[in-house]
């Protein structure tokens, strides 16, 4: 079963990245500008959380002992977290009114919260809060491999 | 009516996402960092590189997101928003391939994870399998260290005679060079004999051979000889390849040492056995000859190569002297019953020559360590001259005491002699000349002297001994000798004896004996009859060439017969003692015969041819005064008108009867004695007395008593001008050859006539 899986999902996420590549002006046939690239960029989202989703699974379900791991555990939880919390950035990014954006000039300099998902955002713009604490599992669960062996 | 909204600054959102990214970026540069060291610790583990792969992807991703958000956040800043719309588009394409990418090595998580295990397992088994493997490893190679430390001397060369490795034992021999690492030859370190050579393994080896093995000789570290067992085998490596050579030293030096010691002692044993005089064969336990020594090979025949591997009895012939039949075989008997053995006396050994000789023998086992006998010795020696020897020895003891007898014999008859012969001549003394009964007495005298040459003869066959002469008439002893000698047989003695032969001093007994022995031995040389010719004649300084004799004359006397003669190599050796050809002859009559002519200062030879005959010379002095032959000399006429006092010492009262009777008649006063004692306790009488003895007449042998050699000797202490006559039957006694010497002034021997008394005292009185 796994070994279908991977003989499919490698070809098409080939193409798939390939695709990605040029979003607005892509020269193929047929044109995918518009939306296609915020698509495109959310399925990215959501593979990212379904490989790290898979390896949160195998990590829990045939759980490795010994150091490192449990960071490591902690680094694909908030990836995954993260992943969550941009995705859904991007996605009421297309609905939030220009409005509520207080602009001086062309830079922002407020947003104005009115409903849940407007707060929603505005948290999901501070994505690095989750960032940074996931990548520096990842480098805790590192050094302690490396220091390990 | 719209709700009323929360206005949120929009600053915290832009520092959030550029410190957020800054931190991203750096973080991420160090996870980068931290698994490439990681996967390097052990660069072959694929769960490392899948781990390390999916780090990249994730720090590709934060990079690019971080760089992209810096990028944004700088263009809005500087009112460039138009800009980033542009660029916006390829971040995000960026980052979703990153998420892809991520996505993609997410999934394989779970197998490289798998392989991982696997690879894991497999490596712990293969590990565990390495350290059992290892430790078995190990003891294998201590066990084979251990052996090959405990083995012989062992080194491996290469095929450069370069030494590449070898065992303590080998060391022990030859040390360790100061620097290991430096190759050292083995030409170097233990020369030898075959090195560098054709025969040297090394070069055997490379060539092709299996399989060299020798004996040489090598010096080892401390420069002192060895003997070793040299083994060689090729040593090849793990591919089959020949490298170099593997040898090992079988140190032999103990064992050339004892066998060197063993040859020596063999040797020895070999001299020694062959330089034993007895013959000696040993055999094995099947009686076959093992070793025979040079003597045996003498008396046998047979040289040891011939023998050995051959029966006993086949070598060593042995048949009894009389029944001529084959004796037991000695080495039967004693491997039979394990003890030594002797054989039977005349045991003769047939040579393989067919010779026969008389030997003794013994015969032992031989036994080992356990006392099982292994064999069989025997030591046998020729007795046949020692027992012709003791032969002639019995013989000769026989002649002893029939000599022995003699002389006892004669000794009283002696003294008979004396009583009948003096009575006689005092007899004749007293009748009227013209008396017929004189003539009777004068053939009893004649006889009575013949009687005491009898005694003369028995006394020097008995005893031998010094001459007692007085000159006499050669031809008158050799008629009478030799005539006596042939009587009764087919021979005849034919004399050439002229008118003028001289006398000759000499024992009249004595020379007698050597007529007939010489007249013997002719007679015995013609069984079948013959004429013995016997010449005599006056001989002259100038006629004694070849003779070993002083200057002077001499009386020849040739005695030649016609018999079968003598060989050639016996001719040296007629005058040996025990030396004959005849079967019972005792060896003895020809050396007598050459003594008793040396003591009369004469010579004696011999000539043979066989088939011809032998003649035998003999030179005697002539008597001083060279008087011619002519028959007896005249006895001075006797005086009966003696003066003086005499007395006579002798332990037989016949013969002191006689004496007196004698000295009485020529008109001496006579006192006897019958020892040294009374005489001289008689003569000190008369010199108290004032009558002094004018002579004495002494016995020299007085049995039980003081005899004459002593009782002058007192009698002259006594009386330096006594005058003693010696008196004896004894005439070969020296005192009576040299009477003056042992200090008597005159001898008369025993038996005497009336006239020969007479001479002796009135001769001495007279001085």
């Amino acid at each position: 079963m796994n070994n279908i899986s991977a003989r499919v999902s490698l070809p098409f996420t080939f193409f798939l990245a390939l695709g990605t590549l040029a979003p607005s002006t892509a020269r193929a046939v047929q044109q995918h500008g518009g939306a296609e690239g915020l698509v495109s960029h959310q399925i990215g989202h959501v593979l990212f959380i379904l490989g790290m989703g898979y390896l949160l699974y195998q990590a829990y379900r045939n759980p490795i002992v010994g150091p490192g791991w449990r960071e490591f555990r902690g680094f694909l939880w908030l990836i995954v977290l993260w992943n969550i919390l941009t995705f859904s950035g991007h996605w009421m990014r297309e609905f939030i009114d220009p409005e509520r954006f207080l602009k001086a000039g062309s830079r922002t300099i407020a947003f104005t919260i009115e409903e849940f998902p407007d707060a929603l955002f505005y948290l999901s713009s501070l994505d690095h809060l989750i960032l940074v604490p996931a990548i520096f599992l990842l480098l805790l669960a590192l050094r302690k491999w490396r220091h390990q062996a | 009516m719209e709700a009323p909204g929360v206005t949120a600054p929009w600053v915290p959102v832009v520092v959030v996402d550029i410190v957020g990214s800054v931190l991203t970026l750096v973080i991420a540069l160090f996870c980068a960092v931290n698994s490439w060291k990681w996967v390097q610790k052990r660069p072959g583990d694929i769960f490392r590189q899948y781990i390390m792969l999916l780090t990249l992807s994730i720090v590709f991703f934060a990079i690019s997101r971080s760089f992209g958000h810096l990028v944004k956040q700088v263009l809005i800043i500087a009112d460039m928003a138009d800009v980033w719309k542009s660029i916006a588009p390829f971040s995000g394409a960026v980052n979703t391939t990153a998420f892809v990418v991520i996505f993609a090595f997410g999934v394989y998580f779970h197998r490289f994870k798998k392989v991982h295990e696997e690879v894991e397992v497999y490596r712990n088994n293969l590990e565990q399998l390495v350290d059992e493997r290892t430790e078995e490893l190990g003891k294998t190679q201590a066990t084979l260290e251990n052996i090959f430390n405990s083995a012989i001397p062992i080194c491996i060369n290469s095929l450069d005679f370069d030494v590449l490795q070898a065992n303590d034992a080998y060391y022990a021999i030859w040390p360790k060079p100061e620097d290991p690492a430096a190759p050292v030859k083995c030409y170097e370190t233990r020369p030898g004999s075959l090195c560098r050579t054709e025969g040297c393994p090394v070069m055997l080896i490379g060539a092709g051979q299996e399989e060299v093995i020798n004996e040489t000789r090598k010096t080892d570290g401390r420069g002192g000889e060895k003997y070793f067992i040299v083994t060689a085998r090729p040593f090849r490596n793990a591919d089959g390849k020949l490298v170099g050579i593997l040898e090992s030293f079988q140190d032999i030096t103990d064992r050339k040492q004892a066998e060197k010691e063993l040859e020596a002692e063999k040797e020895r044993l070999a001299v020694t056995l062959r330089s034993i005089g007895d013959g000696v064969i040993t055999t094995d336990t099947a009686g076959i000859i093992v070793l025979m020594n040079k003597v045996s090979e003498s008396l046998t025949g047979w040289s040891q190569e011939e023998a050995m591997g051959r029966p006993l009895e086949e070598v060593l012939h042995l048949i009894h002297q009389t029944s001529r039949q084959p004796c037991d075989n000695p080495a039967e008997k004693v491997l039979a019953t394990g003890k030594t053995i002797e054989l039977e006396s005349r045991t003769v050994l047939v040579s393989r020559g067919g010779e026969e000789r008389l030997i003794a023998d013994s015969a032992a086992p031989i036994r080992d360590r356990r006392s099982l006998i292994i064999g069989v010795v025997m030591v046998f020696r020729d007795v046949s001259e020692k027992i012709l020897m003791e032969e002639k020895l019995l013989k000769v003891r026989k002649l002893e005491s029939v000599g022995i007898l003699a002389g006892g014999i004669a000794h009283d008859f002696n003294n008979i002699l004396v009583a009948i012969l003096g009575n006689i001549s005092m007899a004749i003394e007293l009748l009227n000349p013209e008396e017929k009964s004189r003539s009777l007495l004068l053939d009893a005298e004649k006889a009575s002297l013949r009687a005491k040459d009898l005694t003369r003869q028995l006394l020097t066959f008995a005893k031998g001994g010094e001459p007692v002469k007085e000159t006499a008439s050669v031809a008158e002893i050799i008629r009478d000798s030799a005539d006596f000698s042939v009587h009764g047989s087919k021979v005849v003695c034919r004399y050439e004896i002229p008118d003028d032969l001289r006398y000759a001093d000499i024992d009249r007994g004595q020379m007698s004996q050597v007529i007939q022995n010489l007249v013997l031995n002719a007679r015995q040389a013609m069984p079948e009859g013959g004429a013995i010719d016997i010449r005599c004649e006056n001989v002259s300084a100038d006629n004694l060439k070849g003779v070993p004799l002083p200057r002077g004359e001499y009386v020849k006397i040739s005695i030649a017969d016609g018999g079968v003669g003598i060989p050639e190599e016996n001719l040296e050796r007629v005058f040996d003692p025990f030396f004959s050809t005849k079967k019972d002859g005792s060896g003895l009559g020809l050396s007598v015969t050459h003594s008793i002519i040396e003591k009369h200062g004469g010579h004696i030879s011999v000539t043979s041819r066989l088939g011809v005959g032998t003649s035998f010379q003999i030179f005697l002095p002539a008597e001083s005064a060279g008087r011619p032959a002519g028959g007896e000399k005249p006895p001075p006429p006797l005086k009966l008108q003696g003066k003086g006092r005499i007395l006579i010492m002798d332990d037989e009262e016949i013969v002191r009867d006689v004496a007196r009777g004698m000295l009485t008649l020529l008109g001496y006063e006579v006192i006897e004695t019958a020892d040294g004692e009374e005489a001289l306790e008689a003569y000190r009488h008369s010199r108290v007395e004032g009558r002094p003895l004018d002579l004495v007449i002494m016995d020299l042998t007085i049995p039980g008593g003081m005899g004459g050699k002593e009782a002058v000797q007192k009698l002259l202490a006594l009386d330096p001008d006594a005058k003693v006559i010696v008196s004896s039957g004894y005439s070969n006694d020296p005192i009576m050859a040299n009477f003056r010497k042992y200090g008597f002034r005159g001898a008369v021997l025993k038996p005497y006539r009336i006239a020969e008394m007479g001479a002796a005292v009135q001769k001495l009185l007279a001085e």
